[in-house]
């Protein structure tokens, strides 16, 4: 059976910062499949956030082609790339400064669905409500400023923003890194969900490898720029081969194995006159 | 002979201010660490460690209400900030003066508290700067902190902290903001060095991971109050509490990666101020009785080792 | 819009002087209402003291015109200038400084190099300058001292423009799919202007100054009570009759005072709010 036909692929794609000697995108090459789930690792500084702002259009490539849905992203200007921007969405890292500090989330999240023309304006309210409901939100929360809701919160309503449009692509860039581990769970749990419903494909930026393990099904590992190793995750992960890769694996810290005989479930204590 | 605590909390309570009216962020907390001992304050936000952490450092704001017992037995004194207490926050990027020379950083700490002479101290940077995994130290004594990466001036913190030879090292988050692969590196450091100098260390943490790496204990908090404490390898293998449970499930589950839901522990801590009568886990449990929504459990074991739940032996 | 209120309230310094402007303003517009004595009228004998007559309060001046019907009336005129020429010099600077900061590259320069050149030449001599040309009346004035003015929100703003351009929100707009003319007025704008906002607190106490400066000098309309006239007049007899310049004096000094505590209470309410770790 043929794979199918990618969603996204990027061929040799470079860019250097100016007044930087190294590039910091350096001829890097894959693609994404409709539906996919790809991670992409690295330690800081490895051209992750720019491979993304790149694939974004948020900043030219000196070199190399983007092809996105079968059209090439680069050659798109205007009105045009502004129309593209509803399929190709981001999530970004501190959701506290992705979110205009002066505008109610309610509003911001409506963004994509006015710049769309998707829903007229009287239907808007309710299509907001709507995607706060689906993303675990309560609607009223809508008319919040971002500083008065919680990490979690604030994410699930970056969240909401990107899907409005129901995009095809999803880059997300350490979604949720600066989160606490069971928000994180939540969070992950939620895109997780809300992919089996949209057929959504992502690109997961992270350095977190359990984060990779978790939401992903291949890996791009990237180090300098360059892309040094891929593949299927789990497997890349239990055995990495480039450099890189075995760096980001040794550095991991795991936990301890839970014991091989799981603890008794906690009881009720012994009814007893002195207890009660 | 039993040995004399260093850091000694006992019933300790914060109250910081706030509008409309001030929220308890630590709520009877009892604490104990022993000279050279390490210890993880494990929590998620708003369980009050990072306010525990400024608390036991004196550095919370004027205004914020303070009862309980904070006491240094071994010091036999206040310790003073820099010289018995060394300090080292989460953001590398705000912790140091952008205007001044990371030398002359490290340097005001010997001058200020072991009443070094700036050449001396100098030196002593250098050589501190060395320690901490700077490379060739002796020509970026001079620099400003914006020439280093956020690993670096995190290293460069840690020298701050240690350059007077505290007895107590408190970190809050110290990696949290760096990737996993540098964060191993300042764990390696961090280790090294307070076993070196014989140094406690106060570590604040949410990723339990990290506790497990660096800590011989681990305290847990939730909403305001120790939920369970105990010897690091020990607690991460058979947890008693049952949010220890659940947090330790999800972040196995999250490392593992393999498939189905994570287990999420539904619902979200209660707000400081709002939180229920008896047990504050209780509305998330999935042991709670109805003993739990009544009664606050207490504390069972003792202070370096113990639980407070209702359903547990400790 | 209604915390923005409530947290310029918290600051006790700033409300009461709001509430002297909003007093001040209000005793200025009803000033014909408030005390009918026509300020260029001759209604008493010259030089009368004050708190001696009660039909005149506040004394005469040397013509015998009343002093509070002219401190009133001239609370009309010197309030009207200022904030009339603070609120052009925010507009036009704005709208310059938003040109820049969004275009860059030739534009930007160009656009700077004149704001530096409007800023080299001081305010006052620039105002002293309009009004020689086209003539002492009110809306000249306005002109003259917005001419000079506009380059600190010109400033502003571009500075402003310019830090937010690179911020993640300003990129999420732009991923969200808004087009650039609503991110620049919608995100960027809002978020450059509270520095304007507070900065034109401190244009309309510097205009009331300067359009003291320009009646005192006697380059307003010679019809028109203003505070600057009173003052001027005063200084004839500075020595016997010195409360004809402390009053009014005393006028400009609590506007002044209580529009930059405003500005001040500004300031602190429009700025960007902190977040819970």
């Amino acid at each position: 059976m043929s794979p199918p036909a990618p969603l996204l692929e990027v061929e040799d794609l470079t860019k250097r910062w100016p007044g930087t000697t190294a590039p910091a995108v350096d001829a890097v090459s894959f693609a994404i499949g409709e539906g996919e789930r790809v991670a992409l690792v690295g330690a800081s500084g490895s051209g992750k956030t720019t491979l993304a702002r790149l694939i974004l259009r948020l900043t030219e490539p000196d070199r190399g082609s983007i092809r996105f849905a079968g059209r090439d992203l680069l050659a798109l200007r205007g009105e045009a790339l502004r129309r593209v921007r509803a399929d190709l969405q981001l999530v970004f890292q501190d959701p506290l400064a992705a979110l205009d500090p002066r505008r109610r989330v309610g509003a911001q999240v409506g963004d994509p669905l006015r710049a769309h023309g998707l829903v007229p304006r009287a239907g808007r309210p309710a299509a907001v409500a709507a995607l706060f409901e689906r993303v675990g939100l309560d609607p009223a929360l809508a008319r919040r400023y971002p500083h008065e809701l919680s990490g979690g919160q604030r994410q699930r309503v970056a969240i909401a923003r990107a899907l409005a449009c129901r995009p095809r692509l999803l880059l997300l860039d350490e979604p949720v890194a600066q989160l606490d581990v069971s928000v994180k769970a939540q969070i992950l749990d939620l895109l997780a969900r809300l992919r089996r419903e949209e057929g959504l494909a992502w690109l997961l930026i992270t350095h977190d490898l359990g984060v990779a393990r978790t939401a992903s099904d291949r890996i791009l590992v990237m180090a300098e720029g360059r892309i040094v190793e891929e593949g299927p995750t789990a497997a890349v992960l239990a055995a990495p081969r480039a450099p890189a890769t075995r760096a980001l694996v040794a550095a991991e810290l795991r936990l301890p194995p839970p014991p091989e005989r799981p603890d008794q479930p906690l009881t009720a204590p012994s009814v007893s006159p002195r207890t009660m | 002979m039993r040995v004399v605590p260093l850091l000694e909390l006992r019933d300790f309570a914060v109250s910081l201010p706030a509008e409309p009216a001030p929220v308890r962020a630590l709520r009877g907390l009892d604490l104990e660490l022993l000279p050279g001992e390490r210890l993880a304050l494990v929590g998620e936000s708003g369980s009050g460690k990072s306010t525990a952490l400024l608390a036991i450092a004196g550095l919370l704001p004027d205004e914020a209400e303070i009862t309980g017992g904070r006491r240094f037995p071994a010091l036999g004194r206040e310790p003073m900030p820099g010289r018995d207490l060394g300090l080292v926050l989460q953001d590398p990027f705000a912790s140091l003066d952008p205007v001044l020379s990371v030398g002359e950083q490290i340097g005001e700490v010997l001058v200020a508290h072991r009443g070094a002479r700036w050449a001396e101290a100098r030196r002593a940077a250098v050589v501190l700067l060395g320690r901490v995994g700077i490379a060739e130290p002796e020509a970026r004594v001079d620099d400003p902190p914006h020439r280093f990466s956020g690993g670096q001036r995190q290293r460069i913190a840690i020298a701050m902290a240690i350059a007077a030879g505290p007895r107590l090292l408190l970190a809050d988050e110290p990696t949290s903001a760096l990737d996993t692969v540098v964060q191993a590196q300042i764990l390696d450091l961090l280790d090294g060095l307070v076993r070196e100098q014989g140094t406690a260390l106060l570590l604040v943490t949410h990723d339990l991971a990290v506790a497990g790496r660096i800590a011989d204990r681990i305290a847990v908090l939730y909403a305001g109050r120790l939920v369970e404490c105990g010897p690091a390898a020990l607690l991460l293998r058979h947890p008693r509490h049952p949010y220890t449970r659940a947090l330790l499930a999800i972040a196995r589950a999250l490392e593992a990666g393999t498939g189905g839901p994570l287990a999420a522990i539904p619902g979200t801590p209660p707000e400081p101020g709002a939180e229920p009568p008896g047990c504050a886990f209780a509305p998330r449990c999935p042991l709670a009785f109805a003993r739990c929504a009544a009664e606050p459990p207490a504390w069972r074991g003792h202070a370096r080792d113990g639980v407070a739940c209702h359903r547990a032996d400790p | 819009m209604t915390d923005l209120l409530l947290r310029f309230a918290r600051d006790r310094a700033a409300l009461l002087a709001a509430c002297v402007l909003a007093g001040l303003a209000l005793a200025a517009a009803s000033a014909q209402l408030l005390w009918p004595l026509d300020p260029e009228g001759v209604g008493g004998p010259p030089l009368l003291r004050p708190l001696v007559d009660p039909a005149h309060p506040l004394g005469t001046d040397r013509l015998g015109r009343d002093v509070l019907a002219r401190l009133l009336h001239g609370a009309r005129l010197s309030l009207t200038v200022a904030f009339a020429a603070a609120l052009a010099a925010s507009v036009l600077g704005s709208a310059v400084g938003l040109a820049a900061g969004l275009a860059g590259g030739r534009l930007d320069e160009l656009l700077m190099r004149i704001t530096d050149a409007f800023q080299t030449v001081p305010g006052f001599l620039l105002a002293l300058a309009f009004v020689s040309v086209f003539g002492p009346d009110a809306r000249s004035v306005v002109l003259a001292i917005a001419a000079s003015a506009w380059t600190g929100p010109a400033r502003l703003v571009r500075a402003e423009i310019a830090s937010l351009a690179g911020r993640d929100f300003v990129l999420a707009a732009i991923v969200a799919g808004l087009p650039r003319r609503e991110i620049a007025l919608r995100v960027l704008l809002p978020n450059a202007l509270p520095p304007v906002v507070a900065y034109a607190a401190t244009s309309v106490a510097s205009a009331v100054l300067i359009e003291s400066a320009l009646s005192f000098l006697g380059l307003a309309d010679p019809n028109r009570a203003s505070w600057g006239a009173m003052i001027a007049e005063g200084r004839a007899v500075l020595v016997s009759e010195p409360w004809l310049s402390i009053l009014p004096g005393l006028a400009l000094l609590l506007t002044v005072l209580a529009v930059n505590l405003v500005g001040e209470g500004l300031n602190e309410a429009l700025a960007p709010r902190r977040a819970r770790p």
